[in-house]
Parts: C-alpha cells; structure tokens; sequence
C-alpha cells in the first residue's frame, strides 16, 4: 500500500497541482458562500477546464471546489443568516445566534476546525475503506453489478424523493435514456434515429449540466425578478472576547470526532449527502450535550456538529464512485463523468490499472483540506462579501459556461443541444414535483445495471435463480426490495396521519391525555 | 388548477410518453436475438413499468378528487409555470443555434449581451465585464487548453 500511496504522491506534489488545488479550493468557497449557489454549478463550470489537464490535476481542481463549496455555505449562514448551501441550514440557528451575540469570528473559527477536522477524518477512512472494497469488487460477476447497481438506484429513489410514484417514473425514464446507443452485448444501435451522434449513447456530462446547471439557472432567473437591492454587509471586527480558545475547541473535540464519524457513514451510502449528515449530526450532539438548552440559541456546540457532520461526507462520498462505479450523489456523478471523459475506468479496476491516479485523487483531498484552512482563515471576511455579487450577470456567464462546458466535450454542438433539452426537462420536472437525481443516476448507472443484466442471463442459461443464488447480489436485491417497501409504508404512514378523521382522533386523545 | 386536475394531466402525459417509448423501443430497435435477453428487453420492461406508474398516478388523481370532493375542500395545485423563464431558455435555444453558424465570438458577444439587457441589467459595467469574461474564457479555453471552439469566418 505504501507503494501505491508513494506513486499517488508522485502523481500530486508539483507547483501546477497545488495552484490547481487553490483555485478549487477558492471558486469553492465563493460558490458556497453565495446564497442559491450550489457547489455542483461550481464543478460544472470548472469542468471544461480539467479536460485539457491531467486526471489528477482535474480532480484536484473539482474536489477543491467540493470541499471549499461544502464548507463555503457556512459563512454566510453564520453572518447573515443565509445558508450559502441547502447543507449549511443546520448551522443557521447556532451560527447567527452566536452572531447576533457579537461571536462571529467565535462561530466562524468552529466552523472552520470542525469542517478540516472532519474532511480530513473522511479522507482517511476514504483511503483505509477504499482499496479494501475496491479489492472484494474485483471478484464481482455481472450478478453482483446488476445486484449493486439495482441497489444504487432503489435507493437513490427512495431517498431523494418524498414521491416515491414520481421518483420511480423519473429513474425508470433514466434507465430508458441509458439504452440509447450501441446494444452492450449485441452491438447493434437502439433509438438512435440512425444519428451518429447518439451512437455511443447520451454523454454524461451535457446531460448533467443540462438536468442541473440550466434549471437551476432558470429558477435564479426566475428568483431575480422578485430579488430586492443587494445589501451592504460589513463584516463586524474581531475582538478578544470574539476569539475561540484552546478550551472551547477542546470542550467541541467529542461532538467534532463523532459527528465526523457519522458525516462518514452517512456520506458513503449513495442517495444520502451533506443534509442528511448535518442535521443527523446536530441532532446526535444535541441529544448528547451537557447544555442542550443552548441549541438553537447560539451553541458552539451545534455550529460543530453541523459544520463536522456536513464536511464529513467529502471524502465517503467518493468510496462508491470509486471502487464499485456508483456515483453517491450528483456532485460525485459529474467527478465519475469527468473521470470517464479522461478513459478512466470508474469501479474497482481503477485501483489496480490506475493506482497512481486512485491514490493521487485520495491524497490530494488532504492538501486540499489543509489548504482551505489557511485560505478560510485569510480570506474569510472577504468572502461574506461576495454575497453582493450581481446575479444578473452571473447567470450571463454561468450560461456561457454551460455552453463551452458541454461543448468542449467532444467539440460537438449536438452535445450543447442534449444539455439544452436536458435543461428544459429538468426544469419542467422541478416544477411538476419529479425528482431529478434518480433520473440522472439512472442514466449513470443504467449500462451497468443492464449490461451486468443480461451477462448474467446468458452465463446462466436464462436462469433469474442466479441473482439469488449468489449472496452478495442476494443481499443487495433484498436492501433494494427493504428500501421501497420501507419508503412506500412511510408514505402511507405519512398519509395516514394526515387524514382528517385520524387527526381528529388524535386530537381527542391528546387533549384527553 | 388544481391538485388532484395536476396528478391526472401528468399521469395521462406520463402515460402517452410511455406508449412513445415502446413504440420507439420496436421501430428503433431491431428484431435479434442470438442468446439471453433481447435487445429490446429493457426498453419493454422500462416503457410497461411506466404505463402501470402512470395509471397508479392517473388513479391517485382519482381517489383524491373523490376524497376532497367529500369534504366540499379541493387544494390547489402548486405548480406555476413562469413565462420569463421560458423566455430566457428560448434565448439559451437561440444561443445553441447561434454558436453553430456564427460562432462563439460573434453569438457570445449579442445573445449574452441581450440575456442581461432582458433582465433589466443597466450598469454598463456589468456589459463590459461580461464581454470581457467572453474573451477571457477564449483565452483560457481555446489558447491555454487548445480546445477548438466554434468558428464563424475569422473567429
């Protein structure tokens, strides 16, 4: 292993990588400090910069931006009440009280500790787990891929949808969308129209940018014309009082470990991510406080559990799309489509034709972590600043962004094309409640899932008895089977509760009590 | 419109686009098969998978207009489709099939300019920026990563 962690160090440790790892690390962090903001709009319009560099070196650029935008929407939500990501919510409450009290740079400090501390946990449970699975995944037969990649999407549906109807219809048109292109077995074209641009299939990178990038600019365009004047915030100054010690870092030190632990785990299921991590997180040390009264109102406490439980996810999140081929969420299905775009092979093979670039991509997420400390630490009055940025254009030059991004591609237009229709539907399935990750991730993991399919058919003699035959698929089917029918009782549950009589009986009952 | 009007309209939309798919799944895909599964299996699978989910969403349509009609107390619908923003993705249109005849340059330069003139953008600043990241990104893109961008005559 020392070996492979020396050639991966090789492949990182030069000038160009760590001034590549400073540009992430600092679009990241002003993508994740503007309010509506997302750091996948960030990677996206890094993208087409990484495709004329080296792998490593693009996915140190595209990990700075990860790490620096996870921790990024903190600020914001610490100075003025804004959480410049989804993520950073959990830290609203504990991060602005500890403003309103004159504790800012107090919160802001915690924050930064607790996101290292925890992005750097990750990374090397990132690099202990990683070649372990990556070691067993090499012995998978199409049976268990099949089996794995019907987990993955299962459980992305079941996860990122509070509408388990729409999120089946939303992956089952992404399994669709998969087929385009060559037959994996036969080699014959499938809906193609007889274009040779669909030939080798609907390329990942237009389709995310187009599901993600361009309905999301929509909704900004759509957000601007209601939007007031941009305020003039002044970042308060630093005072003593304003400081964090020695000893309340060390009071947080229990909170920031186990909710980096639990940021891990969490981050290392596909379909979960950094929400899900934070409030799991803040929810954990609040129930374990000494002083669980102060939640809400301005607890250190809780800006560390959240921030921990959020950063801890950077790292886990790439054990899946690394070692088994199943992107843990969008953010981590743009990296694994720019890995594909460099001819690297995503999945356990990585690790043994690749090691270098697979060592060098973990390692480098420790660079990038000790970077955005000093960079956070410098620059981060600055940052809140950024929150004054004119959207209007903004959404001028992320459109361009889109464009050249898909573009560069394959230096085809038919691609700007794919992500423009991709825009258009993503929009219209945000505004009719359909989820967008379970179709993108169909369409990531649909090859897989039917390649390995039908493989494993023709192995078997049209046999469906080798799915369950094999125990690693078996089990993996059978979580599939658990997570629908668990998703599906809890909507029923959920509906239950919210009819009339129900409640009304309750009522009763509680007033009773 | 309302709640339960929206789940039927998508659940017969839904359902439509099903029959598209398995229609396009045996017109477009041909009729071989040596060994295992034919190549047509997952699209079939796919498409009937979706009309049984689009008749589930027209029927829970169904059961909620019979419910809330029960109560006298239908809920509105939610969505709210917004015209602007059709607007600027048919400009976004405009800027794909713009960049393919006249190139980046030429098309970057008007429709960008236009996109901030549509939202009301009055600082000549924020243009001259604009057009300045224009070049800016040539620079980076085509001359620093040599990745060729579309031309018109010169550029």
């Amino acid at each position: 292993m020392l070996t492979y962690i020396l050639e991966g160090l090789g492949a990182i440790l030069s000038v160009q990588n760590f001034l590549i790892m400073n540009l992430g690390v600092m679009a990241g962090l002003i993508f994740g400090s503007i309010p509506g903001l997302t750091v996948l709009m960030c990677i996206v319009l890094l993208l087409p910069l990484t495709f004329g560099m080296e792998p490593t070196t693009g996915m140190s650029l595209l990990l700075g931006a990860y790490c620096g935008g996870t921790f990024g929407g903190s600020i914001t939500a610490i100075m003025i009440n804004t959480p410049g990501t989804p993520a950073a919510a959990a830290t609203l409450a504990d991060g602005y009280g500890l403003t309103k009290k004159g504790k800012s740079h107090k919160a802001l400090n915690m924050a930064l500790y607790a996101s290292v501390i925890a992005g750097l946990i990750s990374t090397v449970v990132l690099l202990g787990v990683a070649p372990l699975v990556a070691k067993v995944a090499i012995e998978f037969g199409p049976a268990e891929f099949f089996a794995l990649a019907m987990f993955g999407i299962t459980v992305i549906i079941s996860v990122s949808s509070n509408n388990l109807l729409k999120g089946l219809i939303s992956g089952f048109a992404g399994i669709y969308l998969s087929t385009i292109g060559f037959d994996p077995i036969l080699g014959i074209p499938r809906l193609t129209f007889g274009n040779y641009n669909l030939m080798s299939g609907i390329n990942l990178v237009p389709a995310l940018v187009g599901a993600f990038s361009i309905s999301e600019l929509l909704n900004i365009v759509e957000g601007l014309r209601a939007e007031k004047e941009a305020s003039n915030f002044e970042a308060p100054e630093k005072t003593k009082e304003d400081k964090l010690t020695l000893k309340e870092l060390k009071e947080c030190t229990k909170t920031i470990l186990k909710s980096s632990f639990i940021g891990t785990f969490i981050g290392a299921i596909p379909g979960t991510g950094a929400i899900l991590a934070s409030f799991l997180s803040y929810n954990e040390a609040k129930r374990s406080s000494k002083k669980p009264e102060e939640f809400g109102h301005g607890s250190l406490e809780g800006v560390a559990a959240s921030e921990a439980g959020n950063n801890g996810i950077t790292g886990a999140t790439l054990i899946p799309m690394m070692t088994l081929g199943i992107p843990g969420d969008v953010v981590t299905a743009v990296m694994m489509g720019a890995l594909i775009m460099h001819g690297l092979p995503v999945g356990p093979t990585l690790f043994v034709e690749h090691s270098g670039v697979a060592y060098g991509v973990i390692l480098s997420l420790f660079f990038i972590n000790i970077i955005m400390f000093f960079q956070a630490k410098i620059y981060v009055k600055y940052f809140v600043k950024v929150c004054d940025i004119n959207r209007k254009l903004f959404t001028a030059i992320l459109l361009c962004f889109c464009v050249i991004g898909s573009f560069a591609v394959n230096s085809s237009m038919f691609d700007v094309f794919v992500m423009l229709t991709f825009g258009i539907v993503g929009y219209l399935m945000l505004k009719f409640n359909f989820p967008l990750i379970p179709m993108v991730l169909a369409l990531v993991l649909g090859p897989l899932a039917e390649k390995s399919f039908r493989q494993a058919l023709v192995i078997s003699n049209n046999s469906y008895a080798i799915f369950i035959q094999k125990p690693i698929s078996a089990i993996f089917l059978t979580i599939s089977l658990i997570s629908v029918v668990a998703t599906l009782y809890n909507q029923y549950k959920i509906n239950h509760q919210k009819r009339p009589g129900v409640q009304l009986k309750e009522n009763s009952v509680n007033a009773k009590a | 419109m309302k709640a339960y009007t929206e789940n039927i309209i998508v659940g017969c939309t839904v359902l439509l686009l099903s029959i598209l798919m398995y229609h396009l799944s045996t017109v477009q895909i041909a009729d071989i098969s040596l060994t295992g599964p034919h190549p047509r299996a997952i699209p079939y699978m796919v498409s009937r998978g979706v009309t049984i989910l689009s008749f589930m969403l027209i029927g829970k349509g169904i059961i909620q207009y019979l419910k809330e009609k029960k109560l006298n107390n239908f809920k509105k619908s939610k969505v709210k489709l917004n015209k602007f923003s059709l607007c600027i993705f048919s400009l976004m249109a405009i800027y794909g099939v713009a960049m393919t005849y006249l190139g980046y340059f030429i098309s970057s330069f008007t429709i960008l300019s236009s996109m901030l003139l549509i939202l009301k953008e009055r600082k000549i600043k924020n243009y001259i920026i604009l057009n300045t990241l224009v070049v800016v990104v040539y620079i980076v893109i085509e001359i620093l990563l040599k990745i060729r961008l579309p031309r018109f005559i010169l550029f």
